[in-house]
Order: C-alpha cells, then sequence, then structure tokens
C-alpha cells in the first residue's frame, strides 16, 4: 500500500516535471518569435538602408543586402538639410533636457517645505492642467500671440516644466536625510547653496532618470515642429524630416513621379535614403538605451509612490 | 465684545505668523516663479482662449474683440455627420486598444515571470522595451515600410509564398486600418506595460508560494491562485485609470498610420480638430469640438477616480 502510493506521488512528479518542460520549451519559443517580431521591422530597415537602389526597388525578400554599400548614408550626410536638422534636434535635446531638469529640481525642493504657506494652493496650480487643458487650437493661438512661431524657443519653454517628473523628484528629495541641510544651514549655506551643493549631488539618479526620458522625449517630438515652425526651414527637425520624406512617399503611391524625379536627380533611391534616414533618427536613442534601461524601472518604480 | 477682541487679536497673530512664516520661506517663493511662469503662459493662458468656442472669431479682431455667438458651433457640430464618423472612431478605436492591450499584457507579463533563465528573461525584456522608445514616426515609416505594396516586406513574402498573387497596398484599404492601428500599438507598447506588472508580481510574498507547493498546487495553479488574486489590485486599478482616457485617442499613433483614404474609418476627434482648424483654420469650431472632448474627458476622470475610491478606499488621483 504504502511502496503503491509511494510510486504514484513519483509518477505524479515525473508527470508534472515533463508537463513543466513542455510549458517552459513553448514558453520559450513563444518568446523567441516575440523578440523576432519585435526586431524584424529594425533589420528590415537596416537592410534596406546598406543596399543598392536597384537591389530593393522590387518584389523581393531581402535578409541581407546583396551588395552592401553606405551610399544612401553618404547621401544624407552631403545633404545640407540633414546636417542642419541633426543639429536642431541635437540642441533642443540638449538645452530643453537641462532647462527642464532645472525648473522641475528647483519647483520639486520647495515643495518638500510641507509648512510653507500656500503650499497646496500651488500644487493644485500645478496639477489642474494635467486634467484639463485649453486643447490644440487655443494653445496654437496662445504661441502665435506670444510671437514664439518659428522660434527655437517654442521647443523647450512649453516643455519646460511637468508636474509629473516634479513629483518624482520631490519624493526622492523627501529620502534625503534632513540633518545634513540643517548642518548645512547653521554652517552658514543659504538655501540656494543647500540646493546646489548639497541636494542635488545626493539625487543622481533622479535626475538621471529624468534627464534621460525628457531627452528621448525630446529627440522623438515632432508635433510641435509641425505646427509651431512649420514656416521656418532652419528649425526643422529631425524627426519632422522623416515625416516630411514619409508624406512624399504617401502622396504618391501609384504614379511615383517625384520618386523617380528624385532618382533621376540624384541616382538615389527614396527608399534606401529613407530607411537610412530612419536608421540614424533611431540610433541616439539606441545609444543611451542601456542608460535607459537601467533608470527608467527606477523611474517607474518611484512614479508609484504616492507623498 | 470681549470676545470680538480676542478673536480680533488672535487673527492679527496669525497673519503675523503667516507673513513671519512667508518672510522664512521667501528664497523658496523665487524657486517657483520658472515653473509658475511657464504654467501659466502655456497651461492657463490657453484655458481662457478657449471661450472662442462661444464666439465668432476673428483673427484681426482678437480673443476679446471678437463677437459672442453663444452656442452656434456646438448646433452645427452636433447637426454635422461626420463629427459623428470621428466620434465613433475615437470610441470604437479607444475601446479596441483597451480591450486587446489589457489582456495581452497581462498574459505576456505571467509568461515572462515564468522564464526560469534570468539571462534570457533579461534579453527578451531589453528588445521587448525597445519599440516603446520610438517615435511614432519611425513606427509610422515602419508600418508604411513593412506594408508597402511595390517592395514591402510582407507582400513580398506573401507572394513568394503564393498566398496572393498580387501584392495589396494594405494602408490604403479601409478595413485594414482598425487591425494595423491595433497590432501596432501592441508592438509598440506590450514590452513597456509589462514592467509595472513584473514589479508587483516581484512583490508577491514567496511565503504563499511554498505553502501553494506543499498543499500541491502545480505551477499553473500556482499562477492562478496565487499570483493572478495578488495582482488583482493592480489589474484593477490600471483598468479604472484606462477609463479616463476612453475619450482620446493619441493623435500620433493615428496622425502616423492614416491617410486620405483610410479617413472613414481612422480620422478621431484630435486629427479631425488638426485638420479643421490648422489646415483650413476653422479656429473657433474646432475650438469647440476640443472643448466638448475635453469636458468629456475630465468627467471620465472625475468617475473613474470615484470608482478607484471606491474599490480601495486609500486609493486616489485627484
Amino acid at each position: 500500500m504504502l511502496k503503491k502510493e509511494g510510486q504514484q506521488g513519483q509518477m505524479l512528479h515525473i508527470k508534472k516535471s515533463i508537463s513543466g518542460t513542455i510549458f517552459d520549451f513553448c514558453n520559450i519559443l513563444f518568446m523567441i518569435l516575440f523578440c523576432i517580431t519585435i526586431l524584424i521591422p529594425f533589420w528590415d530597415m537596416i537592410v534596406r538602408s546598406f543596399s543598392r537602389p536597384t537591389d530593393i526597388s522590387y518584389m523581393s525578400v531581402n535578409w541581407l543586402p546583396k551588395v552592401w554599400t553606405l551610399d544612401a548614408y553618404k547621401f544624407c550626410f552631403q545633404d545640407s538639410e540633414f546636417i542642419k536638422a541633426f543639429f536642431v534636434s541635437v540642441s533642443r535635446a540638449v538645452t530643453g533636457t537641462a532647462l527642464h531638469v532645472i525648473i522641475c529640481c528647483l519647483t520639486a525642493y520647495t515643495l518638500t517645505r510641507t509648512d510653507m504657506p500656500f503650499r497646496k494652493l500651488i500644487t493644485t496650480i500645478f496639477l489642474i492642467p494635467m486634467f484639463f487643458s485649453g486643447g490644440m487650437i487655443p494653445s496654437y493661438l496662445n504661441i502665435k500671440n506670444l510671437g514664439l512661431l518659428d522660434n527655437f524657443l517654442v521647443y523647450i519653454l512649453p516643455s519646460g516644466f511637468s508636474i509629473f517628473n516634479t513629483i518624482i523628484i520631490r519624493n526622492y528629495f523627501f529620502s534625503i536625510d534632513s540633518a545634513m541641510e540643517e548642518a548645512a544651514s547653521i554652517d552658514g549655506a543659504s538655501q540656494f547653496q543647500i540646493f546646489a551643493r548639497i541636494i542635488m549631488p545626493l539625487s543622481k539618479p533622479v535626475l538621471a532618470t529624468v534627464a534621460l526620458w525628457q531627452m528621448v522625449g525630446q529627440w522623438n517630438s515632432w508635433f510641435d515642429n509641425m505646427i509651431y515652425c512649420r514656416k521656418n526651414d532652419n528649425l526643422l527637425t529631425l524627426q519632422y524630416l522623416l515625416r516630411r520624406m514619409m508624406e512624399t512617399l504617401q502622396r504618391t503611391p501609384d504614379t511615383p513621379y517625384e520618386v523617380q524625379a528624385m532618382v533621376d536627380a540624384t541616382n538615389m533611391n527614396p527608399d534606401t535614403v529613407k530607411a537610412a534616414t530612419t536608421i540614424l533618427v533611431i540610433l541616439p536613442i539606441i545609444m543611451v538605451y542601456p542608460f535607459l534601461q537601467k533608470y527608467f524601472v527606477k523611474g517607474i518604480m518611484l512614479g508609484g509612490v504616492k507623498g | 465684545m470681549k470676545e470680538i477682541e480676542i478673536t480680533k487679536e488672535i487673527n492679527a497673530k496669525n497673519n503675523k505668523t503667516l507673513i513671519s512664516q512667508m518672510k522664512k520661506y521667501y528664497p523658496f517663493y523665487l524657486f517657483l516663479i520658472p515653473a509658475l511662469v511657464i504654467v501659466i503662459l502655456f497651461s492657463y493662458v490657453p484655458m481662457y482662449g478657449i471661450i472662442i468656442a462661444f464666439k465668432d472669431f476673428k483673427m484681426a479682431r482678437g480673443i476679446l474683440g471678437s463677437e459672442w455667438v453663444g452656442l452656434a458651433h456646438f448646433q452645427k457640430i452636433f447637426s454635422d455627420p461626420n463629427f459623428y464618423r470621428v466620434l465613433f472612431n475615437t470610441i470604437k478605436l479607444s475601446v479596441l486598444s483597451l480591450v486587446t492591450s489589457f489582456p495581452v499584457t497581462i498574459i505576456f507579463a505571467l509568461l515572462v515571470n515564468e522564464l526560469m533563465n534570468m539571462k534570457f528573461k533579461r534579453v527578451v525584456q531589453t528588445i521587448t522595451y525597445l519599440p516603446h522608445f520610438l517615435s511614432w514616426v519611425v513606427v509610422g515609416g515602419f508600418v508604411y515600410q513593412l506594408l508597402s505594396p511595390s517592395n514591402g516586406l510582407i507582400n513580398s513574402i506573401l507572394v513568394s509564398l503564393g498566398v496572393i498573387d498580387k501584392s495589396i497596398y494594405f494602408m490604403v484599404e479601409q478595413d485594414m486600418f482598425t487591425p494595423i492601428f491595433l497590432i501596432t500599438n501592441l508592438w509598440k507598447s506590450t514590452g513597456y506595460s509589462i514592467v509595472i506588472y513584473l514589479a508587483a508580481i516581484a512583490g508577491i510574498d514567496q511565503g504563499l508560494y511554498e505553502a501553494a507547493i506543499i498543499d500541491g498546487a502545480n505551477r499553473f495553479q500556482r499562477v492562478l491562485y496565487v499570483t493572478l488574486p495578488a495582482l488583482a489590485p493592480t489589474i484593477c486599478t490600471l483598468l479604472i485609470l484606462n477609463i479616463s482616457s476612453l475619450m482620446s485617442v493619441g493623435f500620433d499613433p493615428i496622425f502616423n498610420l492614416y491617410n486620405p483614404a483610410t479617413y472613414p474609418t481612422a480620422d478621431v476627434i484630435a486629427t479631425y480638430v488638426y485638420r479643421k482648424g490648422m489646415v483650413e483654420a476653422q479656429y473657433d469650431l474646432t475650438t469647440a469640438i476640443g472643448l466638448f472632448q475635453n469636458v468629456v474627458g475630465v468627467i471620465l476622470i472625475l468617475f473613474s477616480n470615484w470608482l478607484a475610491r471606491k474599490a480601495n478606499p486609500d486609493y486616489r488621483i485627484i
């Protein structure tokens, strides 16, 4: 009797591990398939960007370029519009992020003073726009009235502050020991010195998180370019340059005269140029990706903590 | 008499302490200036601009100088069949994307959690978050390229396998827009949205699993009876939060995937407002449409907040 039970138990165990192994196998297989699905569009673009125009202009499945060539990339780097757009994108990412982080930190530091008069009222003033906004058209008219149309400032000023990031930073500031602040103020440091010399250096992880988010956001934004800086080509960003290339291709699906004209004029297929531009637009994101990954899970966790 | 004097005295004292408190904190008020200027200039002034929804707005006369027309714009909107079309598309696309992405995210999070090899798990996560950090311009470019009828990968594969004998121009097929939109959405966001679930799973007490193993629960049963119940509050909260965004489909995904051929099934309120307002310059009318969407959005937020508090009294967004 006992022996039988023991055998049954063993059999059950074996059975369980077999079904478990089958599940593990299927699960791994499914995950690999999912990853391939994510990567295929990237790979397809990379292959196109390194291909000769003639190799990809007809229907064929290419998993590798037939002949590797850098022509499309050379074309991009010789294009003055591309170079200019690249610099606009870099400068808005750098200045926009710096401004955003500084303003959010100053505000967050103030909001840690729990006994400051009017703190609640000020927080409410900051929170309301999260739930109700003027909308696209009133915002446009406002920017127009302020004289910021076709002005670089429109890229960095409206996005200079976000209450969401401020709350994340504030929650981190709360975790810093207040004894250090007191010690500094006894030593005669001013509020600004305490903020700049003590609080900021201690908050590097959260500052890195917010800075990276904002940088990616700045790099990826194109809507403000489309509606606020439509007329000034000196302010064209990389994202909107790409968007305009796509529009040209969308407009001419069946009768690609325009496309043909471009091929004739430059000996370049717009598809390879578009692919190369796409890769160059993604590249900076891929470069900061390891850092993003390191910080953004932490950031989500910080955001989850409500104060 | 005396009482009044005492209250007066107390008030004076309070005022004094308030002023002295404010004096004590004056550098902090200076720290607030940049943020306040930005919020007032770029959030509150546009809110004031909403009044053109009730005016016959003329650029030359300005917001104040234009004439009041009452609810005329709203009457025009609600008698316009185009408006009902974009309203329907907005609700359709947001409900469908919630219905697809919500269960897919939960199942995917549970599957990733079952991966035993930590290195493989990290690789999977690294690859699947990646699309979250791309702009919709890039993602739209991917979709147009993959589905291109002249040299796209999907058409090439389908033709070479003999599934179809002539390539299909997917992006101009009206019926294809919704599935393309939903799949693209899943491709872009699933990897990122599982993070919050994985964090919640990591917080589950390991003792519960050990107890379940002793009780003879197999892996599937442990997921069903331990992990899922432990995730229920997170799932509930995220679901409620999603209700508040039911009236708005993001502008970016639609704008980068649609084209004039797919307007009937793809056009949503945000894109309609953009074309009518920015391209055709009907500022007052489109402000009215935006206001309508905004008000419904606020009502949905208040409703979902109320619902969330009912489900969990500790919970609040506002």
